[in-house]
């Protein structure tokens, strides 16, 4: 896994290989998503990603499972390029992507494509529809100036949306509505893989429901390769074929997900499995955790999770565990698979 | 349904508020009845603009103007008129009815101490001294699940964490031990890992004090964990209401069979979802009848006529449709 000479897995459509980054990084992006109100900004802090791995081959739906404070958001961010890992290498369809110059790397920037939560800022206020979802594509060249409006009509078409209302803004239409408009956009510039940073989240339950179906479709029409950055379990088990899980930047967790679902291994992994949406009336306990979840900005020693783990060890204070395989394709990082 | 049905400590009938907009009258709460028993906690569920929240603050009187609240009967613990009369409400709210709100952190007065704030709800309803507030406010703190009170006392708002500002708004609201807490959605900005001790101690304490919960809320899994009935509302009414086990398992609604069908957990991986189609109505402009029909799979000329009544059947289980999938009887 961690060859020396940076060659690119033959298989991946696109590749994390050990990405870290630092503490701060990304601040811009918090700063933007916590609305300029600077007293969010520490809840909404990144934690710093300490060497991720994670491989996305072609046509595979990958589920990334964690809390706010996990770092899946920055891994999305990382994925598409919109920030710089401190260290660590990115590959897309074989070839490294700092090796990549002009034409090249801009064929890659256009192929990883982000669709993000609605809060206010991911659509222009100012911009009409037609130009939210036209302006990347006539401006990269993949159309002509005056076939704006007619493709992307056909755009909002594919998304459901009545290209009828292509000069309206976005604040005219519901979070559902704009969840689909940020699809088109991001489609518009044909990419081949779509980064879902929490982007179900904000909506209704029926939009959620729609929206899902529609990416679904999208995505054997377009055969987009798509991350799914989600803390909802539901979500990531309906989508993703495979799951890896986070905890405060740190891959804890890894494999199909039929078998992480079946039989977790780490035990934040259960926590987590435990909060699976199901509806169950009467059900009045929650699984809980001991303690609070601690900040991404001073991450404990040892295992990150030792703090909240039931089964701590005295070495999980002291010493990272690392990812090991535990069964094929199953991959996990907790000291009690040492003593097994 | 147990027990407790019998003693209601709040009857709400015929709630009706209505807000004036430039594109028309926003109908936000039509015709919203329920009762409340001690030691109860009712789930109002639904989406955006189904009018829980709304309903909530209604109860309470907090309908600010130009909105207008009507209701044929509120009556709280024997007080009638509550929460439409501003006089019978004020002694009252804060006191033995309490509001915790969405995203809590933010309902409090950012330039003001949480020990000041907390003491100030104390001696609001309560002749006492302020060290003895500070007492009851240290002790609520505690029974909240706070481990470290007074560094919490002694702070602004903006310093504490989200699930801690969470478990201060609960001490505060039951600081004063109120008969009735209407809860609109407190857990909803924190992780669902986060949330779960948070939920679980709110069960404990409404269960252990008998305290009435009106529980509002998006999230048919807690919900459903929580409360003993529910009652699902669309587009300002309450379509469906009873028992957590009739609502939620056997629906009688279309619509709250959509919503639960609208759940990704108990789908085969991959599945196609069966969502609701269409998008709900604007709410300064909903159709006549049944504001569900446009969206409705057995929707036909009898829906448009005029809006379905409520019809109770066994157990309580009420369905406003012309179509119930199920027989109540």
């Amino acid at each position: 896994m961690t060859g020396a000479a940076p060659i690119a897995n033959p298989d991946a459509l696109l590749e994390l290989r050990a990405v870290s980054t630092d503490q701060g990084a990304g601040r811009a992006a918090t700063f933007w998503r916590s609305g300029w109100r600077g007293a969010d900004a520490h809840s909404t802090a990144t934690p710093a990603l300490d060497r991720v791995d994670l491989t996305l081959t072609a046509g595979e739906v990958v589920g990334l499972l964690g809390e706010s404070t996990a770092g899946g958001a920055m891994v999305g961010r990382v994925a598409v390029g919109l920030v710089a890992p401190c260290a660590g290498e990115r590959f897309y369809d074989g070839e490294r992507i700092t090796d990549l110059r002009s034409a090249a790397a801009r064929r890659a920037r256009l192929a990883l494509q982000m669709l993000l939560a609605d809060t206010p800022g991911t659509l222009d206020p100012r911009q009409r529809i037609v130009d939210v979802v036209g302006e990347a594509p006539v401006a990269q060249r993949l159309i002509g100036r005056r076939q704006q409006v007619e493709y992307v009509g056909l755009m909002l078409n594919r998304v459901g949306v009545d290209p009828l209302l292509m000069r309206h803004r976005p604040h005219e239409f519901s979070a559902g509505q704009r969840a689909r408009i940020g699809i088109a956009r991001a489609i518009a510039v044909r990419p081949r893989v779509l980064v879902a940073n929490e982007f179900l989240a904000p909506l209704e339950i029926t939009e959620r429901a729609q929206v899902l179906n529609l990416l679904a479709d999208l995505r054997l029409a377009l055969e987009l390769t798509c991350l799914v950055v989600s803390r909802d379990v539901a979500t990531v088990r309906h989508a993703a074929q495979r799951t890896v899980v986070m905890y405060l930047g740190r891959v804890i967790e890894r494999a199909g997900t039929a078998e992480l679902l079946a039989r977790p291994n780490h035990p934040y992994t259960k926590a987590l499995l435990a909060h699976d949406g199901n509806v169950v009336p009467g059900r009045r306990v929650w699984a809980t955790h001991i303690g609070e979840a601690p900040s991404p900005l001073h991450p404990p020693r040892g295992c990150h999770y030792h703090p909240r783990c039931p089964v701590a060890l005295p070495r999980c204070r002291e010493v990272a565990p690392a990812l090991v395989t535990i069964a094929p394709g199953h991959d996990a990082a907790c000291h009690l698979n040492d003593c097994a | 349904m147990t027990g407790p049905a019998h003693d209601p400590i709040l009857v709400v009938e015929g709630l009706c508020v209505q807000f004036p907009t430039p594109a028309g009258v926003v109908k936000a709460v039509d015709d919203v009845s329920f009762t409340l028993a001690r030691g109860e906690v009712l789930g109002l569920v639904g989406e955006a603009e189904a009018g829980k929240s709304v309903t909530g603050r209604a109860v309470l009187g907090l309908i600010e103007a130009p909105g207008r609240a009507r209701a044929d009967r509120i009556v709280f613990d024997g007080v009638t008129s509550f929460g439409i009369e501003p006089a019978a409400t004020r002694p009252v709210r804060g006191n033995r009815i309490c509001l915790l709100v969405t995203d809590p952190l933010r309902a409090f007065n950012p330039v003001v101490r949480i020990d000041d704030q907390m003491i100030e709800a104390v001696r609001a309803h309560d002749d006492v001294t302020r060290p003895s507030g500070r007492a009851r406010a240290r002790a609520g703190l505690v029974k909240a699940g706070i481990t470290m009170p007074d560094a919490v006392l002694a702070a602004y708002p903006h310093q504490l964490d989200a699930d801690v500002g969470v478990r201060v708004a609960i001490a505060t609201a039951l600081v004063n031990e109120p008969d009735v807490l209407v809860a609109d959605e407190p857990t909803a900005t924190l992780d669902a890992t986060v949330a779960a001790p948070i939920l679980q101690l709110l069960h404990t304490r409404v269960r252990e004090s008998g305290i009435a919960l009106l529980w509002i809320t998006r999230d048919l899994a807690v919900a459903a964990g929580l409360a003993d009935r529910v009652g699902v509302m669309y587009a300002g009414r309450i379509v469906e209401q009873g028992n957590c086990q009739d609502v939620l398992v056997r629906p009688a609604h279309p619509y709250t069979q959509g919503l639960l069908d609208s759940l990704p957990a108990p789908y085969a991986p991959g599945e196609r979802l069966r969502a609701i189609p269409g998008a709900r109505p604007a709410p300064w402009a909903l159709p006549d009848g049944c504001a569900f029909r446009d969206r409705c799979a057995f929707a036909d000329d009898a829906c448009r006529v005029v809006p379905p009544v409520l019809a109770v059947g066994a157990r309580g289980h009420a369905v406003r449709c012309v179509h119930p999938l199920l027989s109540l009887y």
